[in-house]
């Protein structure tokens, strides 16, 4: 679609929109286009993080089948290599052709270390922050959109183990205060990120998928209670987050909308807050609702969906759980129904008026 | 500009943080336009969903006592309720196309409160297959992609039950083929007929949604074949219509070029070869052997499906 025209064409629009002292290099912008490393569609993205997934699954046959996961000493030694392997891949060739055999050879390295580690009964506590900081280490160095995904799915796992292996279960809502503070960072501070960090632009938007997910599967596992005996009755914790976040985001949504006076403000806070409370129990809800908002101010399409189906999924399951006869649900039900009817109505009019203008 | 663009020129410029933060607020982030319908949009989704669902469960509490009548009744009154609203002009055709979508599952619904009143003990297809054939109207008429998915899922289920209720002798491969030609059938019919009928065409996530699942069932029907030898004829049947149907696909992501089609027929052989693989043998050397076949022909496929990307880039 992008050809050198376009491009220049942007470069001056941008130049003459006053953009002062503006000094850009359009020998490397137009060498980016040409190169279009960074932009690859999602099924090739995809197609290379399964084919690692893939490759590591019948690699951990193998290593079964051979009985090799005898020596430790060889398990960490193997797991090493590998690792050095396969963050020199992706250094030495910046293509998204080696993200599979990295990607294989990353996860491939971490199960052989946990395997030869935990035999040579190194305290698990240490394995698992030794692997954090190790994909800590990778996703800063080797800055590739893949593998910050996978690295970002590996610290993350690893701290729910760290809080599972230790039983301080309620130390998951301390990880989902940091995740929905890294989260709305990300979000509402992009210009900030990238233009002072450049030189790991390309780690924003791995950064950006791996921390939406990353705060949804913490979110879920609270509302489900089954997997992870938290106390349940400090849920409120992380719904107060949730809600703290909503709120938050209110501000800059405010300013998209133009809507400046206090007393108009308030109100719609104290509407949010009248309408979040009753889903104090299910954190998951305000969560996918916090991330749906989120990237839908920024105009992040896959961010949004996701959002949406976690809603829809949080809101039945939350029904669904619910200790009350099935007639108080249903009059929770409608209640909230028409109040949404009735805002729907008295917003309608202030809604509308502009897009006649 | 898209957000690409404006990292691209970020990193290659001296933007500061308040001149990206302006280009950002105006030309990627949602205006205050975007955000009214947005916020038309879901008010009404709210409150209409959650006012439904609450008069569905007061009636779901006090069902075991209504009579016969009620209980049809009720479901009967919803149904057109909502199919007088999917009819009223006044409002948005979205709004009025995801009523319908809703009256379509209420068909459902009836249909069981129907079995369960009269205790008709049927096999549980027929009542698929009802609901399948009362919709079929209205998914026509609508045209609307998440109606349609869901006359699909219908069809889908309605003949999975029949094979396992009715037709238990045919084999699974047999059963496996039939459903891998319906859908890939219909992914073709939804490419085809909207471009015959210059109507709009249909989105990209349900032709998509289309293709995963004929590519899936074509994926499990040739793998379950190479494991059991059992059904020998249905099986090269099988092989010659998955042949035809993937070179077909092959060659419309390359008419149209879009690399999903080549991607995911990709993906599917490089599963039944490794399947193929483990036939053969299973151990531990061929497992080391597939693993290192899965990293180099994904490589492959990317490589080739990148230089294709770049040729027709290039072409343009």
């Amino acid at each position: 679609m992008i050809n050198r025209e376009n491009i220049t064409a942007m470069l001056d629009q941008l130049n003459s929109a006053g953009m002062e002292g503006l000094v850009m290099d359009e020998e490397k912008i137009q060498a980016e286009y040409s190169k279009e490393n960074n932009h690859h569609s999602m099924a090739i993205k995809v197609l290379s993080v399964f084919g690692g997934i893939l490759a590591s699954l019948t690699f951990i046959g193998f290593l079964f089948m051979a009985g090799l996961y005898d020596s430790s000493v060889a398990l960490v030694i193997t797991g090493a290599l590998l690792l050095g392997l396969s963050v020199w891949l992706n250094k030495a060739f910046d293509t998204i052709l080696i993200d599979t055999a990295s990607i294989s050879a990353f996860l491939i390295s971490l199960l052989l270390m946990a395997f030869g580690l935990t035999q040579m009964e190194v305290d698990f506590n240490l394995i698992l922050i030794i692997f954090i900081l190790l994909s800590l280490a990778c996703l800063v160095w080797v800055q590739n959109y893949v593998y910050a995904f996978i690295s970002i799915m590996v610290i993350n796992g690893c701290l729910l183990t760290l809080i599972m292996s230790n039983e301080t279960y309620d130390l998951i809502h301390f990880l989902i205060l940091l995740l929905t503070v890294a989260l709305l960072m990300i979000f509402q501070k992009e210009a900030y990120l990238i233009t002072e960090y450049k030189k790991y632009i390309s780690l924003y938007p791995p950064l950006r998928i791996g921390m939406v997910i990353s705060l949804l599967t913490c979110l879920f596992i609270l509302s489900r209670g089954g997997m992870f005996p938290f106390t349940p009755e400090l849920v409120w914790v992380s719904s107060l987050v949730m809600i703290t976040g909503i709120l938050y985001t209110f501000e800059s949504v405010f300013k998209a909308m133009g809507i400046e006076k206090t007393p108009q403000k308030n109100l719609i806070y104290g509407t949010a807050i009248l309408l979040l409370a009753p889903t104090l129990l299910s954190p998951a809800i305000t969560g996918s609702l916090l991330i749906l908002l989120l990237s839908f101010r920024v105009n992040y399409k896959t961010g949004f969906a996701i959002g949406v189906i976690s809603f829809i999924y949080a809101l039945s399951q939350y029904y669904y759980d619910l200790h009350f006869t099935l007639l108080v649900k249903s009059i929770l039900m409608m209640l909230s129904g028409l109040l949404f009817l009735a805002l729907y109505f008295v917003t309608h009019k202030n809604l509308s008026t502009d897009e006649k203008h | 500009m898209d957000r690409d663009d404006l990292y691209k020129i970020v990193s290659h410029s001296n933007l500061t943080t308040s001149q990206t933060d302006q280009l950002l607020n105006g030309q990627i982030y949602q205006q205050k336009k975007d955000w009214q319908k947005f916020l038309n949009l879901a008010f009404i989704t709210l409150g209409l969903g959650f006012t439904v669902a609450g008069i569905v469960f007061f009636f779901a509490y006090n069902w075991d006592d209504l009579p016969k009548f009620v209980k049809l009744g009720l479901t009967e009154l919803l149904l057109i309720a909502t199919t007088v609203i999917a009819l009223m002009p006044k409002f948005p055709s979205l709004i009025r196309n995801m009523v319908l979508t809703g009256a379509a599952m209420l068909v459902g619904v009836l249909f069981a409160v129907f079995g369960q009143i009269y205790q008709t003990g049927a096999n549980a297809y027929d009542f698929f297959l009802a609901w399948t054939l009362f919709v079929v109207l209205w998914v026509v008429v609508s045209n609307f992609a998440p109606l349609w998915l869901l006359f699909l899922t219908l069809v889908n289920t309605t003949f999975v039950l029949y094979t396992q209720q009715v037709a238990r002798d045919w084999d699974e491969i047999f059963i496996v083929t039939l459903l891998f030609v319906f859908n890939a059938l219909a992914l073709i019919l939804a490419i085809t007929l909207p471009k015959l009928t210059q109507k709009e065409e249909m989105p990209k996530w349900f032709l998509y949604t289309l293709a995963l699942a004929a590519v899936a069932f074509a994926t499990v029907g040739i793998s379950m074949g190479i494991v059991d030898d059992d059904f020998r004829s249905s099986f090269s049947i099988l092989i010659m219509i998955s042949a035809g149907l993937y070179t077909l696909g092959l060659r419309y992501g390359s008419m149209t070029r879009n690399i999903f089609y080549p991607a995911i027929i990709a993906f599917s052989l490089i599963v039944i070869v490794s399947v193929q693989l483990v036939d053969i043998s299973n151990g531990a050397g061929m497992f080391l052997l597939v693993s290192l076949f899965n990293v180099i022909s994904i490589s492959v496929v990317i490589k080739v499906l990148l230089d294709l990307k770049k040729k027709w880039n290039h072409d343009q």
